[in-house]
Order: C-alpha cells, then sequence, then structure tokens
C-alpha cells in the first residue's frame, strides 16, 4: 500500500539518514586504553578527587570483576572487549573557565551545528545548558540565577569536591554499586555527569538541561546524573543526545539517580538521538543505562519521559521505587527503531508505600529489519494498599520484516492493590485509514493522522522545549508529508 | 546430573535407544529446571530435588470398574489410569471411531509426541523416558461419546508418568475429559494432540489432585489447516500445580481457543503456562484465564504469543485476570507478544485486583449478607468463562468442581 511505504520512507528519513554525523576535531587528553584499577586511579587522580570517591570506585571495580553481562534482554549484542575502552578522554582545556569566550571557538561551533547556541539561548530559551562534551563539564550557563534559588546544579565531579556531604549520602543510595553489571561499571569508572540539589519548597526557575555529546572515537561515555529534590520542590529535567557518525561502536553506561523527597516532583524528559548504524547495522552507539528513581517522602511524584530514536543497542529501563504513602511513579516512552536498531526498554515500577500510583504509557514503533521490545515490571508489596497501577504498551509495525515484543512481568502481593495492564501490536489500521479518506482526508493526511495519535500521549508529556526536538526525531514521518 | 536427584532404576529405557533414551539422556543432564530459568521463575521446583522417581509398573489392586462417569454424571467412555498405570478395562468396548494402541512399542508416535512435547519443559523429557502407561488413540470421524481420562491412584510414594498421544484424522472430531483426581507423589502427565486438517477437538480439563500432590503437567498442541481446538482448564488441587501448554499453528485458518481458571487457598501454588506459536498464516487464538486466590495460595499466568515472521492475518488474543481474596494472597503474571509480522492483530490484557468494593456494597446494601454476596461475585467472576465452552456437556463437568471449591471456602 501506498501509504505505508510512504511511511517507511518517512520513518527511513527520520532515523535512517543521521544528521548530527560529523566530527570536531580536538585535541583530547585519553588515559590509555583498558580497565585495570590503574584505570580507576587515574580517572580519580584527574578529577582530583576525595579518597573515599576512589575507594567507592575500587569498591564497584571489584564488584563488576565478579559480574556477567546480562544476557536475559531480547537483544544481540556483539562480545564487547572491555579493555579496548579508552575510559577517560577530556577536551584539553587547562585552566577553568569563567565564561563562554573562553570556550574553544571549534566546540562552540559543534553546538552550533547541533542546533545548542550556547551564547544566544540563555534567556531567549530560558534553559540553563551543562553542555558535557565527551567526559568533561566545559561550560556552565546560568549557574547564577540558580543560585539565588539556591539550586544547586554542576557536573558531579564538582559536586564531589564542593557538596560531598550530599553526595556521599544519596550516591549509590538509589542504585547501589552492585546493582548491575554496566551500573557496576558505571559506578567504577564514570567520568561525568550532571547533579542537581533543589532545596526545601523551591521550584527550580528554569528547565534544566544536559546536552550529552560523544566525540572521541572508543571513548565509553560514562555519565552519573544524580539529582536530589528536597521537600516540597520541584525540578524539570531534559537531558538530549546526538553523536557523529562511527563506524566503531560505542559504549554508553550511564546511570542516573533520582530522589525526590516529601512533597517534591521530578520530571525527567529524555530524546536520545545517538547515532544508530547504519542501514546494515554498522556502527553505531550501545546505550545500556540505569535509570531508577526513588519517591522517598510521602507525596512525592517522579515522571519518566522518554523519546528513544537512536543507539544500535538499547538496554534501558527508567524506573519508579514509590516508598512514600500516595507517592506517584509515570512512565512515557516513545521508542523508535529502524533498519538493524535493536531496542529493550521499559520501566520498573517498585509500589511500596500505601496509595501509591503509578501509570506506564509505551508506544513501540518498528521499521526496517529492527526489533523492539517493550519490558516491564509492576510489583505491589504487601504494604502497598491501594496501590494502583495502569499499564498501556502499544506497539505499531511498519514494514514485514521488523519485530515488535511485549513482556510485561506483573507481582501483585496486595488484595487492595488494583493492576490492569493492556498491550496491543498492530500495524496501521486499514479501518481506521479507510474511516479517515472517506471523510475526504488525504491518505497522507491520513496516515499522519493515525500514527500521529498512536505517539500522543508520550509527546504531550515532552517539555515544550523538547516538543520541537522530538518533532524533528519522529514527527518528520509524523506531521510531514505523510505524518 | 544434579546430585540430589534420585533416578529410577531405567535401564530398560536405555535399552529401548530411539526417541525415549534422547528424552532421558536430556533429562538426566538438565533435570528439574533451577530458580535461574526464566519459564520457572515463579514456580520453584525446589522440593521436588529429592523427590524420588518410582514409576509403578503394574496395577496396584483389582481393575476397578469406571465408576467416573456415573459420578459426574456424562455418558461418557472412560480409561482409567491408576498411579499412572492404564487400567486395561477401558481398553475395550471403545465408542465408534476410536482405536487405541500401545504408545511404548511405536517409535513413531513417540517420536511425534516428543515433538509435541513442550520444549525446555521437564516432564516432556521424564515422562517420555519413563512413561509406565503409555497410549496412542486415534480418531476418526464423528465420535459422539465423550472420551474421559481418568487419573486417580493413592500411593504416595508414587509418580505417575502417563505419556498419551491423541491423534484426530483429518476432519474428526472428539470430545475429551481429562479428570486428575489422585493423590500420588508426582503426577506428571505428557499429553499431546496431533489434530489434523478440519478436525476439532473440543476439550476439558479437571486438576483436582490431593492436597499433597504435585501435579506437573506438559501439553503440546499441533494444529493443521482448519483444525480447531477448544480447551478448557480448571486447576484447583495439588499442593503445586503446573498446567504448561504449548501449540502450534501449521496449517492456516487453525483456531485455538485455550481458557482456564485457577483456584488456590491454603499455601496451594497454581500455575497456568501456555506458549501459542502462530507459525503460519490467517490462524486465531484466544486465551482466557481467571484465577481466584484465597489464604497464602500464590497464582502465576505466564502465556506468550509467538507469531512468525510469515503468519501475516494472525489474530492473538490474551486476557487475564486474578482476584486476591486474602492478604497473604499473591499473583504474578507474564503474557508476552513477541511479533514478527506486521499485518496482525493482538492482543493481551491483564488485571489483578480484590473484589469490586461498589458491587459488594451494593449487593449488602440489598439485603444480601456479606459472605454470600462475596461469593457471588466470585462466582460471577468464573462462570462467565466457563459459559465460553460451547460444548454443554463438557461445562457441566467443570461448574460443580468451581461450586464445590467455593463452598470449601465458605466452610473453613
Amino acid at each position: 500500500m501506498a501509504a505505508t511505504t510512504e511511511t517507511i520512507e518517512q520513518v527511513e528519513q527520520a532515523t535512517g539518514k543521521y544528521k548530527y554525523g560529523f566530527v570536531t576535531d580536538i585535541e583530547s587528553e585519553k588515559a590509555p586504553k583498558g580497565l585495570d584499577e590503574d584505570t580507576i586511579r587515574f580517572i580519580s587522580a584527574k578529577k582530583e578527587e576525595p579518597e573515599w570517591m576512589l575507594e567507592w570506585r575500587l569498591k564497584a571495580f571489584r564488584r563488576w570483576q565478579t559480574m556477567t553481562a546480562p544476557d536475559w534482554a531480547k537483544l544481540d549484542i556483539p562480545p564487547i572487549d572491555y579493555q579496548d575502552i579508552y575510559y577517560y578522554s577530556a577536551p584539553k582545556q587547562a585552566e577553568k573557565l569563567k565564561s563562554l569566550d573562553e570556550v574553544d571557538p571549534e566546540l562552540l561551533a559543534t553546538y552550533e551545528k547541533l542546533g545548542i547556541p550556547l551564547n544566544e539561548q540563555k534567556m531567549l530559551a530560558n534553559v540553563a545548558v551543562d553542555a558535557v562534551f565527551d567526559s568533561v563539564s566545559v561550560a556552565t550557563t546560568f549557574r547564577e540565577e540558580l543560585s539565588k534559588a539556591g539550586v544547586i546544579f554542576c557536573p558531579i565531579s564538582e559536586a564531589i569536591r564542593d557538596y560531598p556531604e550530599l553526595v556521599q549520602r544519596y550516591m549509590g543510595s538509589v542504585i547501589p554499586v552492585g546493582d548491575n553489571y554496566f551500573a557496576a561499571l558505571n559506578s567504577a569508572v564514570f567520568t561525568d555527569g550532571s547533579f542537581v540539589y533543589i532545596p526545601k519548597g523551591v521550584r527550580c526557575p528554569m528547565e534544566l538541561s544536559t546536552y550529552f555529546r560523544i566525540n572521541e572515537q572508543n571513548t565509553g561515555q560514562f555519565e552519573r546524573t544524580l539529582i536530589i529534590a528536597d521537600d516540597e520542590s520541584y525540578v524539570s529535567y531534559l537531558e538530549g543526545c546526538t553523536a557523529p557518525q562511527r563506524d566503531e561502536n560505542q559504549l554508553h553506561a550511564a546511570v542516573v539517580e533520582l530522589v525526590a523527597l516529601t512533597d517534591a516532583e521530578i520530571k525527567y524528559s529524555t530524546v536520545q538521538n545517538w547515532y544508530p548504524g547504519d542501514e546494515n547495522g554498522k556502527g553505531g552507539i550501545y546505550n545500556f543505562v540505569t535509570k531508577r528513581g526513588v519517591c522517598r517522602g510521602d507525596r512525592s511524584k517522579i515522571s519518566w519521559t522518554q523519546v528513544e530514536t537512536g543507539s544500535a543497542i538499547t538496554w534501558k529501563y527508567p524506573s519508579c521505587v514509590l516508598r512514600g504513602k500516595d507517592s506517584v511513579g509515570e512512565f512515557y516512552s516513545v521508542a523508535l527503531t529502524n533498519n538493524m536498531q535493536q531496542a529493550d526498554t521499559g520501566t520498573k515500577m517498585i509500589h511500596i508505600g500505601e496509595g501509591s500510583r503509578s501509570t506506564i504509557i509505551s508506544k513501540g514503533i518498528s521499521a526496517g529489519r529492527s526489533q523492539n521490545c517493550y519490558r516491564g515490571l509492576v510489583h505491589m508489596q504487601p504494604s502497598a494498599e491501594n496501590g494502583r497501577n495502569f499499564t498501556q504498551c502499544d506497539s505499531l509495525l511498519i514494514g514485514d520484516k521488523c519485530g515488535a515484543h511485549t513482556v510485561p512481568y506483573i507481582v501483585s502481593r496486595n488484595p487492595s492493590a488494583k493492576i490492569e495492564h493492556e498491550a496491543t501490536t498492530s500495524r496501521i489500521s486499514e479501518d481506521q485509514l479507510f474511516y479517515c479518506l472517506q471523510r475526504g482526508i488525504g491518505e497522507e493526511d491520513a496516515v499522519s493522522l493515525i500514527v500521529n495519535g498512536f505517539c500522543k500521549e508520550v509527546m504531550k508529556e515532552l517539555p515544550m522545549e523538547f516538543a520541537v526536538e522530538a518533532q524533528k526525531l519522529i514527527g518528520i514521518s509524523l506531521e510531514g508529508s505523510v505524518g | 546430573m544434579p546430585g540430589s536427584m534420585m533416578q529410577p532404576d531405567l535401564s530398560g529405557v536405555t535399552a529401548t535407544g530411539g526417541t525415549r533414551a534422547a528424552a532421558l539422556a536430556r533429562w538426566q543432564d538438565n533435570g528439574w529446571p533451577g530458580p535461574r530459568v526464566e519459564a520457572w521463575r515463579y514456580t520453584s521446583l525446589a522440593k521436588l530435588s529429592d523427590l524420588e522417581i518410582a514409576p509403578v509398573a503394574s496395577l496396584a489392586g483389582s481393575a476397578s470398574g469406571p465408576g467416573m462417569a456415573a459420578a459426574t454424571g456424562i455418558a461418557a467412555h472412560v480409561i482409567r489410569f491408576e498411579n499412572g498405570v492404564v487400567d486395561p478395562a477401558g481398553l475395550t468396548g471403545l465408542p465408534g471411531g476410536v482405536t487405541i494402541g500401545d504408545l511404548g512399542s511405536d517409535e513413531a508416535a513417540t517420536a511425534r509426541l516428543a515433538e509435541l512435547a513442550p520444549k525446555g519443559h521437564p516432564v516432556s523429557d521424564l515422562s517420555l523416558a519413563v512413561m509406565n502407561g503409555g497410549l496412542v488413540i486415534d480418531v476418526e470421524g464423528t465420535v459422539e461419546t465423550p472420551l474421559m481420562l481418568l487419573f486417580e491412584g493413592d500411593d504416595r510414594a508414587a509418580s505417575a508418568h502417563p505419556a498419551i498421544l491423541v491423534r484426530l484424522a483429518a476432519g474428526a472430531k472428539l470430545q475429551l475429559a481429562e479428570w486428575h483426581q489422585s493423590s500420588v507423589g508426582l503426577s506428571a502427565p505428557l499429553i499431546g494432540h496431533d489434530i489434523g486438517a478440519g478436525a476439532r477437538l473440543e476439550q476439558v480439563k479437571v486438576q483436582a489432585e490431593g492436597a499433597e500432590t504435585t501435579h506437573l503437567a506438559a501439553t503440546g498442541v499441533a494444529l493443521a489447516a482448519g483444525a480447531s481446538i477448544h480447551g478448557f482448564s480448571l486447576s484447583t488441587g495439588g499442593s503445586l500445580a503446573r498446567l504448561e501448554t504449548h501449540v502450534t499453528m501449521q496449517g492456516e485458518e487453525a483456531d485455538c481457543q485455550l481458557s482456564a481458571i485457577y483456584m488456590g487457598r491454603g499455601s496451594q501454588h497454581q500455575d497456568i503456562t501456555t506458549f501459542m506459536d502462530h507459525a503460519v498464516a490467517n490462524c486465531t487464538s484466544n486465551q482466557i484465564i481467571r484465577g481466584v486466590l484465597d489464604d497464602t495460595a500464590r497464582g502465576v499466568y505466564q502465556g506468550k504469543v509467538h507469531v512468525a515472521p510469515d503468519a501475516q492475518k494472525t489474530d492473538g488474543q490474551q486476557m487475564s485476570r486474578a482476584l486476591l481474596l486474602s492478604r497473604k494472597a499473591e499473583a504474578d503474571a507474564k503474557p508476552e507478544l513477541e511479533i514478527y509480522a506486521d499485518d496482525v492483530i493482538c492482543a493481551h490484557g491483564a488485571t489483578v485486583g480484590e473484589l469490586d468494593a461498589t458491587q459488594l456494597f451494593y449487593l449488602t446494601s440489598r439485603g444480601i449478607p456479606y459472605e454470600i454476596a462475596r461469593s457471588m461475585l466470585i462466582e460471577a467472576f468464573l462462570i462467565d468463562t466457563i459459559e465460553t465452552i460451547e460444548n454443554e456437556t463438557l461445562a457441566g463437568l467443570l461448574r460443580p468442581v468451581a461450586e464445590a471449591w467455593l463452598a470449601g471456602g465458605e466452610a473453613s
């Protein structure tokens, strides 16, 4: 059918031709290839870390050495040689930067190509950007404005030096060092990431954003993000990624920890568009991410929204541990795979607190020869009196060579808890198309309407700033000639 | 071989060679699945590790006449197994169109049963290897009289390993009841339904084993073009029960309706696991699962619908609902879709919860005592599922069992 073919083309356009495939030529300072305790000591020394941090890393490393990579996901992961990776690579910038003028112009040009005009966007977008270039944050804006509100937003390496008591208290409290293979690896070798602390009663005056970017060939990115929302505070955090086109696979194993205290709310949004590899599955990023938030206080809320279009392999389950009474967890996801991409993504909602509620909305779109799997857990513990979960997982197949899979796990140990799960898999319904055509809507518009409607529940959860970027990625197919 | 695994004397099987010897070798390699095996994550077989596998070789007492048909009030031809051993009395006077042979001496049929048997299920290998009652039931044409396979036995030290291949020739029609009410230590039936083109099997299974019995059933179904199975299982007995069914659609236009109710109380563990393999195009499958759990019982439903790359126009549906009646009961569900074709309609739904408080309030506000209102609602939750069974005769078998369970709850 013409419209379907068109949709395939559109999806290919959206994901197949990677527009951000350029390389910035900046000298890097690297640790030698490979991973042993010396590498970790090197990283820790480079970061001028205190002794306790080094010990923490070494503990994680020793733990990692005893673990094996998980193989339960519906993913075909080529063997990874962990000794053939650079674990530290920093742009050569000796002294600390005071303003954007001091930033390497070539770096700034890169951001411009990515559409992150650091200079202009300050007030315009009202977004503070903590840009991670390879592994070291080189520019942080809006620090002043945020500090007026008492908000701490800085690279995690700075937080380790400046706010050790906060870091020691919360880092690893959500995702312990030995949580899983990739989290352990990250705990041992993480180089940078963001740290956010929102004090009591503060509503963060702007949306916080970090643009990650992998640049140096053969460099694994191991970010570590920690966000703490103290009582009655609110923060919205935006994470977006693009990476240069490469032939070699790059490993990315990030860890994101969120802590929401009493009446606090954290909204975490991601647009992920890393290099997915070419049509034949050559190259592309391995995206093995551990993201988890704890609703520690009563009535606290954590909301994950993700639009995943990139990476060759995605292994990612942003989760919520709903510990507080009447706490709320949300997971909204659009995962689009094309060509040879593989995605195994979903969430876990662990209900512990009385009256805790969770909502899971997952939309998977598979095209080309890709495999797209939703995997989720809803667990009601005996204490989760009147817990409530609603889950909806829909999959859309475009073309007959791809796969769409749904693997939900439901565990209920409290009779007053209610769990509802529904999942559907289909291609664009001919009935719906016919209905639209019959009403005089053109075929392209009709497909647009249907596919757009398919993702809408998730897209509307994205903050304004991100909605545009997300539309660029999926929207070309949804809002363009077909969508 | 796992160290703790007790072994029966199987020199006879090894000497047989062929399919059974291969199954035995697999069993000896794998043993009972451990807790890290994904398919067994919710159901632990740890307590079986020191169970002695002791198939009984011959009938214990005098062969008793089939009294079951009278008890259930249906005019069925009963084939009785005692401690897994076939009672020869049931092999005579068969309804027209039915012939029965010995499975053990039929290598081709044994190989076919091995093909149908759920892959990776320990009973698929174990019961094939050590079968103490092996039958091949061939069916041609329309058989008017229902067949009932009745599994009894009170030897707690025994393990029962009936292995049965039911073959429906093209266009055949059969009504089949499978009734388990033994109190053996381990009841491990391996049953294959090989359903020919255009043939139709209407089947019910009642699992009402004794309170100490572990019931591990492995059932395999193959559907040729235009074939259909309408199956229904009711599982109320045993201390630990797992009813695992794998269905493969081998021909187009096949139709599979597979529903189940599990009911658990005390410390019972009830598991329903299904695998629906849409290997070819234009087939339909539908599963309705209901569970009721009281006390500290645990219920598990795992259902996977697999749609192969060329299985276009597949319609695969699955709906599971579990009702928790007590604070300590637990329900686990894992309804899976694995889909490699685009022109399909597949969906699953799953819910877990307690009785609807507003419904209870409505009934009690109308003067109906709480206990009665509660059992009315539980009954309503289950009965609409039983009512999907088109065959009245077979549906009639299930209702008393479900009602007895509900009544048992009130008494306790």
